[in-house]
């Protein structure tokens, strides 16, 4: 009988262990399905908070537009109209930007009414990535928005017939609603142009003419006396050799604080030339834009300037040479707040100024051009082309930590000329 | 008195031992098909969920239509997942617009791959002749997993 125990309890205990061990085994592979299956949700909570931390915020003007500006290559036959959409990433993490929506809520040309000169996107406009120039496509390599990049370009285009409302300022706001989509599936959208900040919807900043300056006057080569006639707005010939001949009192004031010493402002040929003999630049070299503007404070009470910030674009017209291949320049470059000149006194950058309603001041701003801001793209511009223009755009932070945006006009439409020179 | 066993002693303890194994083997086969059909069912259940996890798609965009006397909805939606994404139905206002109209890149269903965009094209003239400015349109786009996203927007047809 012992035996026989013996033999059952052995039966027993191996079928009792061949059970638990298929259960265990069972309860392991459950268990290896249930952390991958974890690993999974984990993988994509963390897309998603990469996700919610994505912040794209337009940086003004948004987008910029130059009706000389088009662009051949690729499939833009005969050509496609070149905007440049400014965006900044106030996140930590870099976005790549997969389509954009423009819808234009006013299907006005940018000619404001002149039959056929082009068409909103009334009907909602798409524009993918593209390698190359394509009509309704932006470039690919414009694509990708650093963590913390400020003002990236994303380079867009449209075909020969449309151009976006308002596309050379009309006065109004708002008119296309841009979307950019991301490849994380956020969306960021803002109206343009864009509208002014400030008390309610308007702007408390106005501008009057915004205008170039440049440090020094030692090179007889810039004087206006120089400069060719057929040169628009430029008088020719009448100027002191060895000095330039559109001095400003309000820049030697700015100079009379001792910050930077004499600037002269200089009109559009001198500019041009300046800047072309800037490059090509070698070593250390560099030369110096100073860009004054003057704001005037529209509302109630007093706002504070403590900073800000001025971008440069310099563009290269159609001619018969231009565009080709190569050919078209667009150089945005961009500097600092150097100060504020008010009642008087020159307020460096960084200390608040605080400007009294209904009075105005002058901002100045400096750009830094080295030779690595632009200088295999400014000797792409073929020998003999005159600039179209130069836009000046400012942003200035008030102290309460609100943005200001204003834009300065063209200075072939807005460079002071000094009377008498 | 003599006692006759009906089997002798042998005997008894072999059948005693082949009932038991008999036994012991049912038992092991019936808990090993259940153990199968559960980690079996475990396993799809997690890939299930884990592709219903990976799924995402997003309404980036819509646009009201109004060419003529038309009434659509342009709907544009991404997959930004790590999975296809199979889209079987699209509801507006809990209508269910199981074929979208002509226009569109896609008509329901539809499978959209990864990093894909769809434009559907919903045709209004069934089911809402009227929409009109200021009416407000819930869009849910439902995929084959379970998964949805939802959009609302507002009606603007320009001139009215």
């Amino acid at each position: 009988m012992r035996s026989r125990r013996a033999v059952s309890s052995m039966i027993g205990g191996i079928i009792v262990l061949t059970l638990f061990l298929s259960a265990l085994s069972v309860m392991v592979f459950i268990s290896q399905q249930y952390d991958t299956y974890q690993s999974t949700v984990e993988n994509m909570n963390r897309k998603d908070i990469d996700a919610f931390s994505e912040n794209l915020v337009p940086v003004y003007p948004g987008l910029y537009y130059n009706s000389n500006q088009t662009e051949t290559q690729g499939t833009c036959t005969p050509y496609c109209y070149v905007y440049v959409l400014y965006v900044s990433n106030d996140a930590a993490i870099g976005t790549q930007i997969t389509r954009l929506y423009i819808n234009s809520t006013d299907t006005r040309p940018y000619s404001q009414g002149a039959a056929g000169q082009g068409v909103g996107c009334g009907n909602l406009c798409s524009f993918d990535a593209s390698s190359a120039p394509q009509p309704f496509h932006f470039l690919a390599s414009s694509a990708f928005v650093n963590p913390s990049e400020y003002s990236h370009q994303i380079i867009f285009y449209t075909n020969s017939t449309y151009t976006l409302p308002c596309s050379q300022s009309c006065g109004a706001y708002g008119l296309n609603s841009i979307a950019m989509v991301t490849a994380r599936g956020r969306v960021f959208s803002f109206q343009w142009p864009i509208p002014p900040t400030g008390v309610a919807t308007v702007s408390y900043l106005t501008t009057g003419v915004m205008q170039i300056a440049y440090l020094g006057s030692g090179n007889p080569g810039y004087a206006s006396a120089n400069e060719p006639a057929a040169v628009s707005r430029g008088s020719g010939g009448t100027s002191v050799a060895g000095v330039y001949c559109h001095s400003e009192s309000n820049a030697t004031k700015v100079a009379t604080g001792s910050y930077y010493g004499n600037l002269w402002f200089v009109n559009p040929w001198a500019t041009w030339t300046i800047f072309k003999d800037a490059f090509p630049l070698t070593g250390a070299n560099h030369t110096q834009f100073f860009v004054v503007a003057k704001i005037t404070n529209n509302q109630g009470g007093p706002i504070v300037i403590t900073r800000g910030n001025v971008w440069l674009q310099l563009t290269v017209p159609q001619t018969a040479n231009n565009p080709s291949p190569g050919a078209m320049v667009i150089l945005t470059i961009g500097g600092p707040l150097v100060g504020t000149y008010y009642n008087g006194a020159f307020t460096p950058a960084g200390s608040q100024t605080t400007i009294a309603s209904l009075t105005s001041a002058l901002l100045v701003y400096r750009i830094n051009i080295w030779s690595w801001v632009g200088n295999s793209q400014i000797t792409q511009v073929p020998s003999g082309v005159t600039y179209s223009g130069m836009a000046t755009m400012t942003n200035d932070q008030e102290g309460g930590g609100s943005t200001a945006y204003f834009s300065g006009s063209s200075l072939l439409d807005g460079l002071y000329v000094k009377s008498g020179c | 008195m003599k006692h006759t066993l009906a089997v002798s002693t042998v005997i008894a303890n072999m059948m005693m031992i082949t009932i038991t194994l008999g036994l012991a083997a049912i038992l092991i086969a019936w808990t090993g098909s259940t153990y199968g059909l559960f980690t079996s069912g475990s396993q799809i259940f997690y890939a299930q969920r884990g592709q219903a996890m990976q799924e995402r798609f997003t309404v980036e965009n819509t646009f009201f239509n109004t060419t003529g006397t038309n009434r659509r909805l342009l709907i544009f939606v991404r997959n930004d997942g790590a999975e296809q994404v199979n889209i079987v139905a699209i509801y507006v206002n809990g209508n269910n617009f199981g074929t979208t109209g002509s226009g569109g890149t896609c008509n329901v269903p539809v499978t959209i791959p990864v990093a894909g965009v769809c434009e559907f094209n919903v045709n209004f003239q069934s089911l809402n002749p009227n929409p009109k400015t200021g009416d407000t349109l819930y869009v849910i786009v439902a995929s084959a997993r379970g998964n949805r996203a939802t959009y609302t927007l507002r009606v603007f047809i320009p001139g009215t």
